[in-house]
């Protein structure tokens, strides 16, 4: 494919004698920001660590701009990664953390010296270059990190859970950060996480990975609204899953296999719902979330607002249309 | 492959293949040498021949006969001193505290030639107790000290330094909440250190014990010292059977002490790693200082600690007083009533006195440097790639720490007596270099173990961040690993360095006139009665006190451990 800047064809990826996910095809485009998404132990560093070369690759092949590095060791593919625990080197300073790759490619110091002060400056730590890390805080050095990993203008950056030592809303501004580095400098990002917000707040596309396969590839709004499998359902967002009967009542058609229905929407005070009672409320503060008995089913309901059903009354339960996701092989 | 890879890997291969050489040349190759001494006549075997022999002799049987009831006495009374001073440091609540463990930590710094010089110029004939004494006591000969009497004295102050750091260290493993519910079941004190502390410090108690009667058994440059001319120990046999051009009597010998010393350290090994076990299971309360109820115990107690303390600091701080004291003052006064700097002068000042200072120098920091260099190089390999090469080389690398140090003299000696083709046949015995090389293979089971463990603390992913930006393996190495790793290597090099600037051993057998080293002139020095090179050997015993102090230092700094290696008498 012309515009696809790496491209995973039938990959193996594991460890020897444990293939841990199998015959991996994905294209990303030039300038794309992609998530893989999964569960502990999805799989998902070490795809990006086969990418990296860090994880020879088991079978298939890797293609970084049409060209196949399935065999270069790490050291010749030029990918930028920025690790989870960020691994910058602690008896360096920031500068020669981020310095490291040209004084590898043994560039002038003219030119070392202003392409660390430009990345440094873009990155926003122009002032802390002379710390160590061990003097930084955690978001300090994530920024030293990023700009250690772009520093030779790599195409492809590569990032391992970079957000999940930082705290709510550090992480949230290091998100922000992130997406203004790469529509700036337009490099292409895979980003590994197992946060479905970081995912659907930062990704052009996401590829959910469980059990050793891709589940689907879509953007956000489609792995939301359309999900592929069950998995997806219960993945993204918070689903009930429906008994058949019940489900079958709330369509009112005949359903078989599996179905789900997100908390939002279950709708109360239906025109021609079917009681309910409500077993208990819980205030979250933006909204709450309502646990219904249903001919002796199990259902919650997500309300946004203070009008709240009281404990024990019987409210009437309907869904918002076309909500519901069916599946009817019952796979996953 | 590009240029540089190749040439990384022709460094590589270059570098293993010299280390297997000097592994084989200067291990394996003296070791069987030294083996088949001991045991092969003639081209037969010939053991029950050999060992029928060796009993024969009356000094052999003497000394064999000395270092048993030594090593007996020893460990009886340093278990004594042992364990007194770990219930005053840590069970008792006794005043002073803090004092008293610098005093007790002294041995740490005061072990092997240093404190046997030490003892000697103390109590010894040109001592200044010993001149205390003869002004009190006219017929006291002024050789009171010297004998079986001066080595035990010595062996039992000298030896506490395993109790001082792993009895302490499991005493503060004792759960303080079992104490005190033994307590509230009405136990007595008596009760609760027998039925309640002893169990949990006994595995510990069992592997100190162990490594004093081992320590014992091997002691040498006390007895070489301070047992005068009628007290021989077996270490000291293996000297001179050596000396009497009799190697083979020695290796076997030396062979028969190491298989003893063998058994039993791998019997400590055995205790050591049930007390860990014990330690592992559970650490809840800290120990707390116990108040002793009897006045009069409390005040007994407190006595004896003190005078512990002061046989420990009294021999360390004349010794430092009377390097600074004009020669002539040495043996005649207790406390020098004026001062110089003159001994240093001539130390320093590049005299006779300075030669085997300066060689010491120079032979410790080519050992440390060429130890430090083989350990640099193999020890990331090892850690990397676990092959039967490695698996080989690291079993190698740890053998000097099982096989007894004279057993390994003899080997190299009797390896290198003649030309040897694996070192391009060179007689080494008699050249200078067979002492440094023996400093070197002596050097590297510490500086492995200790780089080991700093190669292995290094997160994996500076190393794929890292290559990940391009750097190839000997850069990754050079930027990466090396600077992680310094702080240990230095903390190690130094330990080392300071162990082989006392290191007597190796030292007594391969020394000959070209590399003459500072253990041999401190001996010399101690046992002579010439004044002037007495107070020469204070100054070189001084220096190496200042030296270990700053290393002990620098490791408290960097909170590393300490080994048992590094205090050996
Ligand atoms: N060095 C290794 N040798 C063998 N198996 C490994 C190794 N490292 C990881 N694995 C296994 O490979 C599988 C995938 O691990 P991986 O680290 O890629 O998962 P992950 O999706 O990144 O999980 P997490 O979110 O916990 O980081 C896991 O089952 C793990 O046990
Ligand atoms: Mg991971």
């Amino acid at each position: 494919m012309a515009d696809s800047v790496l491209s995973l064809n039938k990959l193996d990826v594991g460890f020897p004698g444990m293939t841990v996910v199998r015959g991996l095809d994905l294209d990303v485009t030039d300038g794309a920001f992609v998530s893989l998404l999964g569960p502990s132990g999805s799989g998902k560093s070490s795809v990006l660590r086969t990418i990296a070369g860090l994880l020879p690759a088991l079978g298939g092949r890797v293609l970084l701009e049409g060209q196949d590095i399935t065999a270069l060791p790490p050291e010749r593919r030029n990918v930028g990664i920025v690790f989870q625990n960020y691994a910058l080197f602690p008896t360096m300073s920031a500068f020669e953390n981020i310095a490291f790759a040209l004084r590898v490619a043994k560039k002038s110091k003219a030119e070392v010296e202003r392409r660390v002060g430009e990345v440094a400056e873009m990155a926003g730590i122009s002032d802390q270059l002379d710390k160590k890390p061990a003097n930084m805080s955690g978001g300090q050095q994530q920024r030293v990190a990023i700009a250690r990993a772009l520093v030779t203008g790599s195409r492809v950056l590569l990032f391992d859970e970079p957000l999940s030592n930082l705290d709510a809303k550090v992480r949230a501004s290091m998100r922000k950060e992130i997406k203004r580095l790469q529509s700036e400098l337009g490099f292409t990002a895979i980003f590994v996480t197992h946060d479905q917000e970081d995912a659907l707040t930062m990704s052009d596309l996401i590829v959910v990975l469980n059990h050793g396969k891709i589940e689907q590839i879509g953007d956000g709004r489609t792995l939301y609204r359309k999900p592929a499998t069950p998995f997806i359902c219960e993945f993204i967002g918070v689903s009930n899953e429906l008994a058949p009967a019940l489900a079958t009542r709330l369509l009112g058609t005949e359903v078989k296999g599996r179905s789900f229905l997100r908390h939002e929407d279950v709708v109360l005070g239906a025109a021609a719902g079917i009681p309910a009672r409500v077993n208990h409320v819980e205030f979250l503060g933006a909204h709450s979330r309502i646990d219904l008995e249903v001919e002796g089913h199990g259902l919650s309901a997500m309300l946004i607002g203070d009008q709240l059903p009281e404990p024990g009354s019987t409210v009437s339960l309907g869904i918002r249309p076309g909500a519901a996701h069916v599946f009817p092989e019952a796979k996953g | 492959m590009s240029r540089s890879t190749r040439q990384d890997r022709v460094f590589y291969w270059l570098g293993l293949i010299v280390i297997a050489w000097a592994v084989l040349t200067f291990l394996l190759v003296p070791m069987l040498a030294a083996l088949y001494a001991a045991l092969f006549r003639h081209g037969g075997l010939a053991v029950f021949e050999a060992i029928s022999e060796l009993a024969r002799s009356r000094r052999v049987r003497a000394a064999l006969w000395n270092t048993v009831w030594m090593t007996a006495a020893t460990t009886v009374t340093v278990t004594i001193v042992g364990m007194f001073q770990v219930a005053v440091l840590e069970y008792f609540r006794v005043r002073g505290r803090g004092f008293l463990k610098i005093a007790f930590s002294t041995p740490l710094v005061f072990g092997g030639v240093v404190a046997a010089a030490g003892y000697n110029f103390t109590y010894g004939p040109s001592g200044a107790i010993t001149a205390a004494l003869t002004a009190l006591f006219p017929s006291l000969p002024r050789d009171w000290f010297v004998g079986w009497f001066g080595v035990l004295f010595a062996h039992t102050f000298l030896m506490t330094s395993f109790h001082f750091l792993f009895l302490r260290a499991a005493m503060r493993r004792v759960d303080y909440s079992t104490i005190e519910a033994a307590r509230s079941m009405g136990a007595s004190e008596m009760t609760i250190l027998r039925r309640v502390v002893l169990p949990v410090i006994l595995p510990t108690v069992l592997a100190v014990t162990l490594l004093t009667l081992i320590t014992a058994m091997g002691s040498f440059a006390a007895p070489q010292v301070l047992g005068g001319r009628d007290f021989h120990m077996l270490s000291q046999m293996v000297l001179t059977l050596n000396s009497l051009r009799r190697p083979d009597m020695a290796a076997l010998l030396a062979l028969l002490m190491g298989l003893v010393l063998m058994g039993l350290i791998l019997l400590s090994q055995h205790f050591e790693a049930k007390g860990a076990y014990t330690a592992g299971a559970k650490t809840t309360t800290r120990i707390q200082l116990r108040q002793i109820r009897n006045p009069l115990v409390g005040i007994v107690v407190t006595a004896l600690a003190y005078l512990l303390a002061a046989i420990y600091l009294v021999p360390v701080a004349l010794m430092v007083l009377f390097s600074f004291a004009p020669a002539s003052s040495i043996g005649i006064e207790v406390l020098p009533s004026s001062f110089t700097l003159a001994n240093y002068a001539r130390v320093l000042g590049g005299g006779a006195a300075f030669v085997p200072f300066f060689n010491s120098m120079v032979m410790s920091s080519i050992a440390v440097a060429v130890g430090l260099a083989i350990t640099l190089f193999a020890v990331p390999i090892m850690v990397r790639k676990r092959s039967w090469l490695t698996r080989s080389l690291d079993i190698c690398f740890v053998l000097p720490w099982i096989i007894p140090t004279m057993l390994l003299a003899v080997g190299l000696i009797v390896a290198f007596d003649a030309p040897n083709p694996l070192v391009g046949n060179l007689v080494l015995l008699g050249s200078y270099w067979l002492l440094p090389i023996g400093y070197v293979i002596f050097s590297l089971p510490l500086m492995v173990r200790f780089m080991r463990s700093a190669f292995i603390g290094i997160d994996p992913t500076f190393d794929e961040a890292a290559r990940a930006m391009g750097a190839s393996g000997p850069y990754r190495f050079r930027r990466v690993a090396l600077p992680l790793v310094a702080p240990t290597a230095i903390l190690v090099a130094g330990m080392k360095f300071n162990n082989l600037l006392a290191e007597y051993p190796l030292s007594a057998f391969l020394y000959n006139v070209n590399n003459k080293p500072l253990p041999i002139a401190i001996v010399d020095g101690a046992v002579s009665a010439d004044p002037d090179q007495a107070a020469v050997s204070l100054v070189y015993v001084t220096l190496i006190m200042a030296f270990s102090l700053v290393v002990i230092l620098i490791a408290e700094r960097l909170s590393l451990g300490r080994t048992p290696e590094s205090s050996n008498l």
